[in-house]
């Protein structure tokens, strides 16, 4: 009996020579012409001025890569962080508290980022990119700290609208553990469940609850005595986290 | 013009070159549609979404792969997508309409028509991952390193996948072989 992979080796047999030739023989019906004008007008259509910038470097493809709908998540995410911001400045008789409210809203941006990722997220365009120029890990990777990089800026632009009741750097260090610590969160959910569901009530809980926490009585206060260099510290750690879970989720997505 | 330089055209959007390149690998794309599925106008529809695919994704290309491999190695992973939302919902029978033979007249005539069907019906009986391997090891003539990189799969499974694949379709046609 010829060895399994012989055909490579040795070269075919003659039943097998005739059966190749029968099917290099097999016709294929033809496909008219005007059909196949279609098609090239059909695909040529879908091409785009991004895909133009085919030569763009690293950031400025990761960039590009940030559809239209996300841009206009986060368009929605900062209105809402800044309204809330600017609501509460304008109107002393707001009984939320408006540090609680910063604090529960500042990860939205980034959960919705998360959420908007997952859902779009193609099989066969996974397959397409990882042909791309750029490995689409990193590209990934590269992108989950542009989003987390706006998520900052949103909320340090919010931070600045509030009342200054109270120092503004402790504030901004509680927001960006909470932003920090959902995210890390965020990314091991999508990691182990590719779903975007349980993203999506993680966000609706998140908001309601961390808000109903933070307004009970001297919570907050409690939070705002912790000395300026524990919060910094808490938010590296923070930080630490998302950068780990970053690491792990793109890995694992992209395996 | 040389591919290569079509290729560059295309990649900086101009229409000519993206409509040659899509015009000259229709008949080869639609042909490893045909031998796969057995189906014209299914065919035809995988063909479209690959090219559309292939113009999505053309600015990320580059020459480190020849293009054919790149191309195919769309539709290759198209084809696997389409197996698995067809298993998840069967589609109904197509009929064969533009092979649809006329009767042929002699009886010399009547025995090739039914090769032509005896061999449509092994390629149809293969599992389709042998299938992909022998239509892309013998009808367009890709080596086995190539359809491992169009497939995915390391070249070793290739090669078995062919051997397998042969041995099955030798089986099948057994007596027209010898």
């Amino acid at each position: 009996m010829r060895r399994k992979n012989d055909i490579i080796s040795q070269g075919p047999s003659k039943e097998e020579q005739k059966i190749i030739a029968w099917l290099r023989k097999e016709p294929v019906p033809e496909v008219p012409q005007e059909e196949v004008q279609t098609v090239c007008r059909t695909a040529a259509a879908y091409y785009t001025r991004p895909q133009g910038a085919g030569d763009a470097g690293f950031w400025l493809a990761a960039l590009s890569c940030l559809t239209g709908g996300t841009a206009l998540l986060w368009i929605l995410a900062a209105f809402l962080l800044g309204s809330c911001a600017a609501l509460s400045a304008l109107t002393g008789s707001l009984e939320a508290e408006p540090f609680a409210l910063l604090i529960a809203l500042s990860p939205v941006p980034m959960l919705s980022f998360a959420i908007r990722e997952l859902q779009y997220r193609d099989s066969s365009l996974v397959q397409l990119e990882k042909t791309c120029k750029y490995s689409p890990d990193k590209i990934y990777f590269a992108r989950l700290w542009i989003g987390m990089a706006f998520n900052m800026l949103f909320v340090a632009l919010a931070g600045t609208a509030f009342p200054r009741s109270g120092p503004l750097l402790k504030l901004l260090f509680l927001a960006f553990t909470a932003m920090f610590l959902m995210g890390a969160a965020a990314l091991a959910v999508m990691s182990f469940l590719e779903s975007a569901l349980p993203l999506s009530l993680m966000l609706a809980a998140w908001v309601p609850g961390a808000f109903w926490l933070l307004c009970q009585d001297g919570v907050l206060d409690l939070l705002m005595g912790v000395g300026t260099g524990i919060l910094a510290a808490g938010a590296a750690a923070g930080l630490g986290l998302f950068a780990a879970a970053a690491v792990k989720t793109t890995k694992r997505l992209y395996a | 013009m040389e591919e290569s330089k079509l290729v560059k055209r295309a990649q900086k959007g101009d229409r000519d070159a993206m409509e040659a390149l899509i015009g000259g690998y229709y008949p080869l794309v639609f042909a490893y549609f045909y031998k796969n599925t057995g189906r014209y106008h299914q065919s035809k529809d995988l063909t479209q979404e690959v090219f559309i695919k292939m113009i999505s994704g053309l600015s990320g290309y580059r020459p480190r792969a020849a293009f054919k491999s790149w191309l195919f190695a769309i539709a290759s992973n198209h084809l696997k997508n389409h197996y698995r939302s067809a298993s998840r919902r069967p589609e109904p029978a197509e009929l064969s309409e533009a092979l649809q033979e006329v009767l042929p007249a002699d009886s010399r005539e009547i025995s090739r028509a039914e090769l032509r069907q005896d061999i449509r019906a092994a390629l149809e009986k293969l599992p389709p991952e042998q299938r992909e391997a022998v239509v892309l090891r013998f009808y367009h003539d890709f080596t086995p390193r190539e359809i491992a990189e169009v497939t995915g799969v390391k070249e070793a499974a290739i090669k078995s996948r062919i051997r397998y694949g042969l041995d099955k379709l030798k089986k099948e046609l057994e007596g027209y072989a010898e």
